[in-house]
């Protein structure tokens, strides 16, 4: 980072190379657009070169002081464009069937999926650090920027719109 | 002590794997399933979310090659923003010239904390010369520089 932060181009390829995976794989669980990922990330890694000087190892990590910035432009892109629409009702199928089972845990995996593309920025960042990228409250924290508490409160949300879709589908 | 409440509200957020709570209080937790059957309850309820969302988690993930063949294209358009004109290689610190140990010490809260207080004691100084006057400047002379050695004074 230091070499980066002294202009080394190949130094901070090294940094793209280490923490590109990590960063692609957090922005497409919280824009649920591939290629909008891939520009985001690509923008905060031109973000963070250009702003290297102003890291202070001090305070914090580099892995979380770049995750912040693409954590931040995934957020303000999410809040940006408008959200996308609850996942609708499936036709009732007949339970006895196994095929049909099958198909009614693929709709309803589908259904899940579509809804948690459809939680608020915030809440996907939540779940997908902690849930996905195995994270702990704290640590998902200093990425978001949020106290621990409010990654708490997110997820617990999250959670609960889930569990209110999956009701609806199924009452 | 973890209550019946408090332990809801974890699984509530980090569901059903302790390993995502938080490190205090996984022992209580573990503790309270032991001894609560509401405690249990809570939990199994968890657990059925925990593994709709996996699975719906799977079907967002992009495949292992599709994410190395994203993280080259990353590669390659990060190193051609950086070459291109758009990217402005860094500007290097003011203290740059400085060993490490000393920018990391040095950092810019703290440079302003001790700037600070350097700008109030040498306002002090100034004020207190001025107040003080004459007197005060010929003490300050004279401590800077003590009366001249008075070595053959006695033998005249």
């Amino acid at each position: 980072m230091a070499s980066s932060a002294a202009g080394d181009r190949r130094a901070f390829g090294e940094l793209v190379s280490r923490h590109g995976s990590f960063a692609l794989r957090v922005a497409c669980k919280v824009v649920s657009d591939t290629s909008i990922a891939e520009e985001i990330v690509q923008e905060a890694m031109v973000r963070a070169w250009e702003q290297s000087t102003h890291f202070e190892p001090s305070r914090a990590r580099f892995s979380t002081w770049l995750y912040r910035i693409v954590m931040n432009m995934c957020l303000d892109h999410r809040r940006r464009i408008r959200p996308a629409a609850m996942p609708e009702g499936f036709e009732p199928v007949d339970p006895t069937s196994s095929v049909q089972d099958k198909l009614e845990l693929d709709e309803r995996d589908s259904a899940l999926a579509r809804a948690m593309k459809a939680l608020p920025a915030s809440q996907r960042a939540a779940m997908a650090l902690v849930y996905e990228e195995g994270m702990s409250g704290a640590e998902a924290a200093s990425i978001m920027g949020v106290s621990a508490k409010a990654v708490e409160r997110h997820l617990a949300r999250a959670r609960t719109s889930l569990r209110e879709s999956l009701r609806a589908r199924y009452s | 002590m973890l209550t019946i409440r408090r332990f809801r509200v974890l699984a509530e957020s980090y569901g059903a794997d302790l390993q995502r709570w938080p490190q205090r209080s996984r022992a209580a937790a573990e503790r309270l399933l032991t001894v609560s059957a509401q405690a249990r309850r809570v939990f199994s309820e968890a657990r059925i979310l925990d593994a709709a969302i996996l699975e719906a988690s799977t079907q967002n993930q992009v495949s292992p090659a599709e994410q190395c063949a994203a993280l080259e294209r990353l590669k390659s358009a990060v190193a051609i923003r950086l070459a291109t004109s758009n990217a402005q290689r860094p500007n290097p610190s003011v203290f740059g010239w400085m060993p490490r140990w000393f920018r990391e010490v040095a950092t810019p809260r703290r440079f302003k904390l001790a700037s600070g207080v350097c700008a109030v004691l040498v306002a002090g100084l100034v004020i207190g010369s001025l107040y003080t006057g004459a007197p005060a400047t010929r003490s300050v002379l004279t401590f800077l520089q003590p009366d001249p050695l008075q070595l053959f004074e006695d033998l005249g």
